[in-house]
Protein backbone atom coordinates (compact mmCIF):
# COMPACT_ATOMS: atom_id res chain seq x y z
CA UNK A 1 0.00 0.00 0.00
CA UNK A 2 1.52 3.37 -1.00
CA UNK A 3 1.11 7.17 0.00
CA UNK A 4 -1.37 8.97 -3.00
CA UNK A 5 -0.95 12.26 -1.71
CA UNK A 6 2.48 14.85 -0.86
CA UNK A 7 3.84 17.01 1.10
CA UNK A 8 1.19 18.95 4.11
CA UNK A 9 -2.10 16.79 5.00
CA UNK A 10 -3.42 19.16 7.14
CA UNK A 11 -6.69 19.28 5.07
CA UNK A 12 -6.49 15.39 4.46
CA UNK A 13 -5.77 14.33 7.98
CA UNK A 14 -7.85 14.20 10.86
CA UNK A 15 -6.77 12.61 14.51
CA UNK A 16 -8.40 11.89 17.82
CA UNK A 17 -5.38 13.93 19.22
CA UNK A 18 -4.92 17.38 18.73
CA UNK A 19 -2.22 17.46 16.09
CA UNK A 20 0.08 20.59 14.49
CA UNK A 21 1.68 19.23 11.63
CA UNK A 22 0.63 16.24 9.17
CA UNK A 23 2.57 15.47 6.50
CA UNK A 24 3.68 12.25 4.13
CA UNK A 25 6.67 10.75 5.05
CA UNK A 26 6.86 8.68 1.73
CA UNK A 27 5.19 5.78 2.47
CA UNK A 28 3.09 6.39 5.83
CA UNK A 29 2.58 10.20 7.59
CA UNK A 30 4.41 12.11 10.35
CA UNK A 31 2.44 13.45 13.07
CA UNK A 32 3.67 16.16 15.53
CA UNK A 33 1.15 15.81 18.10
CA UNK A 34 0.07 19.25 19.99
CA UNK A 35 -0.39 17.55 23.63
CA UNK A 36 0.61 15.13 26.01
CA UNK A 37 -1.00 11.69 24.94
CA UNK A 38 -0.86 9.28 27.95
CA UNK A 39 -0.14 5.30 28.14
CA UNK A 40 -2.54 3.28 27.35
CA UNK A 41 -4.64 5.68 25.25
CA UNK A 42 -4.99 5.19 21.70
CA UNK A 43 -4.36 7.44 18.86
CA UNK A 44 -6.92 7.36 15.62
CA UNK A 45 -6.34 8.75 12.21
CA UNK A 46 -8.13 9.16 9.29
CA UNK A 47 -6.61 10.19 6.19
CA UNK A 48 -9.05 11.35 3.16
CA UNK A 49 -7.40 10.13 0.02
CA UNK A 50 -4.56 9.28 1.31
CA UNK A 51 -3.98 5.38 0.00
CA UNK A 52 -3.24 3.77 -3.34
CA UNK A 53 -4.06 -0.68 -2.82
CA UNK A 54 -1.69 -2.67 -4.63
CA UNK A 55 -2.90 -4.72 -7.77
CA UNK A 56 -2.91 -8.11 -6.09
CA UNK A 57 -4.76 -9.86 -2.78
CA UNK A 58 -2.09 -11.09 -1.28
CA UNK A 59 -1.64 -10.31 2.73
CA UNK A 60 1.42 -8.07 2.94
CA UNK A 61 4.41 -9.25 4.82
CA UNK A 62 4.41 -6.54 7.33
CA UNK A 63 1.99 -4.52 9.26
CA UNK A 64 1.49 -0.69 10.41
CA UNK A 65 4.99 0.22 12.13
CA UNK A 66 5.09 3.33 14.48
CA UNK A 67 7.75 5.07 15.94
CA UNK A 68 7.88 8.24 18.29
CA UNK A 69 10.11 10.22 19.36
CA UNK A 70 10.86 13.66 21.03
CA UNK A 71 13.52 15.91 22.04
CA UNK A 72 15.85 12.63 20.13
CA UNK A 73 14.67 10.01 22.61
CA UNK A 74 12.75 7.15 20.83
CA UNK A 75 9.26 6.65 23.19
CA UNK A 76 7.64 3.76 20.92
CA UNK A 77 9.61 1.97 18.59
CA UNK A 78 7.73 -0.83 17.01
CA UNK A 79 9.64 -3.94 16.36
CA UNK A 80 9.96 -5.50 12.66
CA UNK A 81 8.29 -8.92 13.60
CA UNK A 82 5.45 -10.11 14.69
CA UNK A 83 2.71 -8.51 13.21
CA UNK A 84 -0.95 -8.77 14.12
CA UNK A 85 -3.35 -9.63 11.15
CA UNK A 86 -4.77 -6.21 12.41
CA UNK A 87 -1.67 -4.45 11.30
CA UNK A 88 -1.25 -6.12 7.88
CA UNK A 89 -3.51 -5.16 5.03
CA UNK A 90 -5.19 -7.51 2.42
CA UNK A 91 -6.65 -5.90 -0.82
CA UNK A 92 -9.89 -7.23 -1.81
CA UNK A 93 -10.98 -9.05 -5.42
CA UNK A 94 -11.39 -6.12 -7.98
CA UNK A 95 -14.37 -4.07 -8.83
CA UNK A 96 -16.09 -6.42 -11.35
CA UNK A 97 -19.43 -4.57 -11.12
CA UNK A 98 -20.28 -1.23 -13.00
CA UNK A 99 -22.47 1.97 -12.56
CA UNK A 100 -24.46 3.02 -16.22
CA UNK A 101 -27.17 5.47 -16.76
CA UNK A 102 -25.87 7.89 -14.19
CA UNK A 103 -27.22 11.28 -13.38
CA UNK A 104 -27.26 14.35 -10.97
CA UNK A 105 -29.96 16.38 -10.51
CA UNK A 106 -29.87 19.65 -7.98
CA UNK A 107 -33.11 21.65 -7.75
CA UNK A 108 -30.70 24.87 -6.99
CA UNK A 109 -27.69 25.18 -7.62
CA UNK A 110 -26.62 28.48 -6.61
CA UNK A 111 -23.65 28.46 -4.50
CA UNK A 112 -23.82 28.76 -0.65
CA UNK A 113 -27.57 27.22 -1.48
CA UNK A 114 -29.21 23.91 0.33
CA UNK A 115 -30.66 21.79 -2.24
CA UNK A 116 -31.90 18.50 -2.69
CA UNK A 117 -29.53 16.16 -4.61
CA UNK A 118 -31.05 13.55 -6.55
CA UNK A 119 -28.80 10.80 -7.33
CA UNK A 120 -29.94 8.14 -10.85
CA UNK A 121 -28.09 5.64 -11.86
CA UNK A 122 -27.87 1.54 -12.70
CA UNK A 123 -25.83 -1.06 -10.80
CA UNK A 124 -24.66 -4.09 -13.33
CA UNK A 125 -25.03 -6.03 -9.99
CA UNK A 126 -28.40 -4.67 -9.04
CA UNK A 127 -29.30 -3.71 -5.28
CA UNK A 128 -29.45 -6.31 -2.50
CA UNK A 129 -30.73 -5.31 0.95
CA UNK A 130 -27.72 -5.37 3.13
CA UNK A 131 -25.58 -3.80 0.60
CA UNK A 132 -24.46 -0.10 1.49
CA UNK A 133 -24.02 2.42 -1.23
CA UNK A 134 -21.83 5.03 -1.25
CA UNK A 135 -21.63 8.89 -2.54
CA UNK A 136 -18.33 11.03 -2.16
CA UNK A 137 -18.78 14.08 -2.47
CA UNK A 138 -15.95 16.38 -4.19
CA UNK A 139 -13.77 18.63 -1.16
CA UNK A 140 -15.40 21.84 -1.88
CA UNK A 141 -18.36 19.84 0.08
CA UNK A 142 -19.05 20.60 3.77
CA UNK A 143 -17.49 17.51 5.97
CA UNK A 144 -20.96 16.74 6.79
CA UNK A 145 -23.23 17.41 4.41
CA UNK A 146 -26.98 17.66 4.37
CA UNK A 147 -27.15 19.44 8.18
CA UNK A 148 -26.03 15.65 9.30
CA UNK A 149 -26.35 14.86 13.24
CA UNK A 150 -26.61 12.34 15.38
CA UNK A 151 -30.03 11.65 15.49
CA UNK A 152 -29.80 8.92 17.91
CA UNK A 153 -28.04 8.89 21.41
CA UNK A 154 -27.19 4.89 21.39
CA UNK A 155 -25.21 5.79 18.44
CA UNK A 156 -22.56 7.98 19.59
CA UNK A 157 -20.46 9.62 16.46
CA UNK A 158 -23.05 8.09 13.83
CA UNK A 159 -24.18 10.84 11.55
CA UNK A 160 -27.55 10.47 9.65
CA UNK A 161 -28.76 13.10 6.55
CA UNK A 162 -32.23 13.23 5.79
CA UNK A 163 -33.04 11.51 2.35
CA UNK A 164 -35.27 9.11 0.43
CA UNK A 165 -35.35 6.76 -2.34
CA UNK A 166 -38.41 5.43 -4.44
CA UNK A 167 -36.46 2.26 -5.86
CA UNK A 168 -35.04 1.40 -2.25
CA UNK A 169 -37.73 2.12 -0.20
CA UNK A 170 -37.03 2.76 3.20
CA UNK A 171 -33.66 4.54 3.45
CA UNK A 172 -31.09 5.84 5.78
CA UNK A 173 -28.30 7.69 5.15
CA UNK A 174 -24.89 8.27 7.03
CA UNK A 175 -22.06 10.80 6.44
CA UNK A 176 -18.79 10.31 7.48
CA UNK A 177 -16.03 13.51 6.18
CA UNK A 178 -17.74 13.89 3.03
CA UNK A 179 -19.04 10.58 1.88
CA UNK A 180 -22.76 9.39 2.57
CA UNK A 181 -23.67 5.62 2.68
CA UNK A 182 -26.89 4.71 1.91
CA UNK A 183 -28.95 1.52 2.88
CA UNK A 184 -32.36 0.83 1.37
CA UNK A 185 -34.56 -1.72 2.62
CA UNK A 186 -36.02 -2.87 -0.91
CA UNK A 187 -33.96 -4.97 -3.47
CA UNK A 188 -33.62 -3.43 -7.17
CA UNK A 189 -32.91 -5.37 -10.15
CA UNK A 190 -29.98 -4.87 -12.48
CA UNK A 191 -31.89 -3.61 -15.09
CA UNK A 192 -33.97 -1.04 -13.26
CA UNK A 193 -32.33 2.31 -12.16
CA UNK A 194 -31.86 3.39 -8.68
CA UNK A 195 -32.73 7.29 -7.23
CA UNK A 196 -31.33 8.62 -4.02
CA UNK A 197 -32.92 12.19 -3.27
CA UNK A 198 -30.31 13.42 -0.32
CA UNK A 199 -31.98 16.42 1.27
CA UNK A 200 -30.74 19.79 2.25
CA UNK A 201 -27.05 19.29 0.62
CA UNK A 202 -25.33 23.02 1.12
CA UNK A 203 -23.85 24.22 -2.39
CA UNK A 204 -20.18 24.90 -2.40
CA UNK A 205 -19.66 28.99 -1.62
CA UNK A 206 -18.19 29.52 -5.16
CA UNK A 207 -19.73 29.25 -8.73
CA UNK A 208 -17.52 26.67 -10.38
CA UNK A 209 -17.95 23.17 -11.70
CA UNK A 210 -16.58 20.23 -9.65
CA UNK B 1 16.88 31.77 43.68
CA UNK B 2 17.37 34.54 46.16
CA UNK B 3 18.96 37.86 44.88
CA UNK B 4 21.76 38.88 46.81
CA UNK B 5 22.00 42.64 46.15
CA UNK B 6 19.39 45.00 44.50
CA UNK B 7 18.80 44.69 41.14
CA UNK B 8 17.73 48.37 39.87
CA UNK B 9 14.88 48.72 37.83
CA UNK B 10 16.01 48.34 33.94
CA UNK B 11 18.43 45.50 34.95
CA UNK B 12 18.38 42.31 33.41
CA UNK B 13 18.44 38.33 34.59
CA UNK B 14 20.24 35.82 32.78
CA UNK B 15 20.14 32.18 33.71
CA UNK B 16 21.80 29.54 31.87
CA UNK B 17 21.33 25.85 31.66
CA UNK B 18 23.50 23.30 32.35
CA UNK B 19 24.74 21.81 28.95
CA UNK B 20 23.11 18.82 29.64
CA UNK B 21 19.18 20.53 29.60
CA UNK B 22 17.50 22.49 26.71
CA UNK B 23 14.93 24.56 26.21
CA UNK B 24 12.44 23.03 23.40
CA UNK B 25 10.14 24.55 21.02
CA UNK B 26 7.12 22.90 23.69
CA UNK B 27 8.51 25.06 26.61
CA UNK B 28 6.78 27.21 28.17
CA UNK B 29 8.38 28.81 31.21
CA UNK B 30 6.63 31.38 33.87
CA UNK B 31 8.50 33.80 36.00
CA UNK B 32 7.51 35.12 39.90
CA UNK B 33 9.35 37.35 41.94
CA UNK B 34 9.17 39.86 39.28
CA UNK B 35 6.52 42.78 38.78
CA UNK B 36 6.64 45.37 35.61
CA UNK B 37 8.29 48.36 35.36
CA UNK B 38 6.81 51.73 36.79
CA UNK B 39 5.61 52.80 33.91
CA UNK B 40 3.82 49.73 33.31
CA UNK B 41 5.84 47.72 31.16
CA UNK B 42 5.72 44.44 31.40
CA UNK B 43 8.58 41.84 32.41
CA UNK B 44 9.89 40.52 29.41
CA UNK B 45 10.72 36.80 28.98
CA UNK B 46 12.23 34.85 26.51
CA UNK B 47 13.40 31.43 26.70
CA UNK B 48 14.45 30.45 23.05
CA UNK B 49 15.47 26.90 21.96
CA UNK B 50 18.81 26.74 23.86
CA UNK B 51 20.10 26.90 27.24
CA UNK B 52 19.27 30.39 28.23
CA UNK B 53 16.26 32.25 30.02
CA UNK B 54 16.50 35.73 29.66
CA UNK B 55 14.35 38.47 32.17
CA UNK B 56 14.33 41.81 31.20
CA UNK B 57 11.82 45.07 31.85
CA UNK B 58 11.15 44.78 34.88
CA UNK B 59 10.71 46.74 37.97
CA UNK B 60 13.56 47.16 41.30
CA UNK B 61 14.11 43.66 42.71
CA UNK B 62 15.12 44.40 46.57
CA UNK B 63 18.03 42.34 48.07
CA UNK B 64 16.71 39.13 49.43
CA UNK B 65 13.70 38.39 47.15
CA UNK B 66 13.28 35.26 45.93
CA UNK B 67 12.82 35.04 41.89
CA UNK B 68 11.48 31.75 40.79
CA UNK B 69 11.48 30.05 37.67
CA UNK B 70 9.33 26.98 35.97
CA UNK B 71 9.99 25.90 32.68
CA UNK B 72 7.98 23.06 31.03
CA UNK B 73 8.97 20.03 28.51
CA UNK B 74 12.78 20.82 29.32
CA UNK B 75 14.91 18.20 27.71
CA UNK B 76 17.99 16.73 29.09
CA UNK B 77 20.52 16.24 26.17
CA UNK B 78 23.01 14.11 27.62
CA UNK B 79 24.07 12.80 30.96
CA UNK B 80 22.74 10.27 32.87
CA UNK B 81 21.70 10.34 37.11
CA UNK B 82 21.36 13.59 38.90
CA UNK B 83 22.78 16.45 36.50
CA UNK B 84 23.02 20.02 37.44
CA UNK B 85 20.13 21.78 36.10
CA UNK B 86 21.54 25.23 36.51
CA UNK B 87 25.05 26.11 34.76
CA UNK B 88 24.97 29.80 36.11
CA UNK B 89 22.49 32.86 37.26
CA UNK B 90 23.50 36.38 36.42
CA UNK B 91 21.73 39.54 37.09
CA UNK B 92 23.06 43.01 35.65
CA UNK B 93 22.13 46.54 36.29
CA UNK B 94 21.04 48.85 33.19
CA UNK B 95 24.38 49.52 32.08
CA UNK B 96 25.17 45.36 31.41
CA UNK B 97 26.96 45.76 34.55
CA UNK B 98 26.55 42.27 37.00
CA UNK B 99 25.17 42.61 39.83
CA UNK B 100 24.66 38.99 41.49
CA UNK B 101 26.31 36.42 40.00
CA UNK B 102 25.41 32.27 41.25
CA UNK B 103 27.52 29.30 39.89
CA UNK B 104 26.55 25.66 39.97
CA UNK B 105 29.97 24.17 41.59
CA UNK B 106 28.98 23.97 45.36
CA UNK B 107 25.19 24.54 44.72
CA UNK B 108 24.25 22.20 42.39
CA UNK B 109 20.24 21.86 41.15
CA UNK B 110 19.67 18.87 40.90
CA UNK B 111 16.87 16.83 38.89
CA UNK B 112 16.81 12.68 38.78
CA UNK B 113 16.47 11.73 35.54
CA UNK B 114 14.00 9.08 33.65
CA UNK B 115 15.17 6.74 31.34
CA UNK B 116 12.81 5.83 29.10
CA UNK B 117 12.47 2.07 27.09
CA UNK B 118 11.06 2.35 24.06
CA UNK B 119 7.18 0.69 23.96
CA UNK B 120 5.27 -0.49 20.63
CA UNK B 121 1.91 0.06 19.60
CA UNK B 122 -0.89 -2.32 19.98
CA UNK B 123 -4.41 -3.16 19.44
CA UNK B 124 -4.04 -2.24 15.95
CA UNK B 125 -7.44 -1.37 14.33
CA UNK B 126 -7.44 0.11 10.75
CA UNK B 127 -10.08 0.68 7.45
CA UNK B 128 -9.37 1.44 3.72
CA UNK B 129 -12.24 1.97 2.12
CA UNK B 130 -12.52 0.65 -0.68
CA UNK B 131 -10.11 -1.73 -0.12
CA UNK B 132 -10.68 -3.49 -3.75
CA UNK B 133 -7.07 -4.22 -5.27
CA UNK B 134 -5.76 -1.37 -7.56
CA UNK B 135 -7.38 1.20 -6.47
CA UNK B 136 -6.34 5.46 -6.19
CA UNK B 137 -6.87 7.87 -3.66
CA UNK B 138 -9.21 5.77 -1.29
CA UNK B 139 -9.63 6.94 2.26
CA UNK B 140 -8.56 5.40 5.28
CA UNK B 141 -7.73 5.08 9.26
CA UNK B 142 -6.07 3.75 11.47
CA UNK B 143 -6.14 3.15 15.50
CA UNK B 144 -3.23 2.20 18.09
CA UNK B 145 -2.85 1.90 21.54
CA UNK B 146 0.39 3.60 23.07
CA UNK B 147 2.02 1.58 25.77
CA UNK B 148 4.37 4.97 26.52
CA UNK B 149 3.29 8.48 27.18
CA UNK B 150 4.34 10.61 24.38
CA UNK B 151 4.24 14.44 25.35
CA UNK B 152 3.33 17.66 23.36
CA UNK B 153 5.80 17.93 20.38
CA UNK B 154 6.48 14.43 19.49
CA UNK B 155 6.95 13.00 16.17
CA UNK B 156 4.64 10.50 15.50
CA UNK B 157 5.94 8.56 12.27
CA UNK B 158 4.06 5.65 10.61
CA UNK B 159 5.27 3.65 8.37
CA UNK B 160 2.43 1.64 6.20
CA UNK B 161 2.64 -2.32 4.83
Amino acid sequence: MVHSLTGDLKDYCWSTVQYSICTTNGNGINLTVATDVASGSYIELFIDEGFDTPANTTTSTTGFDVTASWGGVTIIDDLATGYTAASKFTATAAISGTITEDAITITANNAGEASDYLFSFKSSSGYTVGDMIEITFPREYDLFVGHANEWFTEEANVYYMDCSSTALGASWCTVDKRVVTISGSVAVESTSAIDITLHMVKNPTTAASR
Amino acid sequence: MTTGTLIPEGGKIVVALDNNWAITAQSVCTVTGLSAMANGTAVTKSAPIGTAINLSTFGEVASGSTISISCTYLTMTSGAGTPAMVSTYVSYDPEDNKINKWCASGNTVTVTSVVVTAGTSSDWAHTIAPSNLSQTGVNGSFKFKLSQTIPKGALVSIVYP
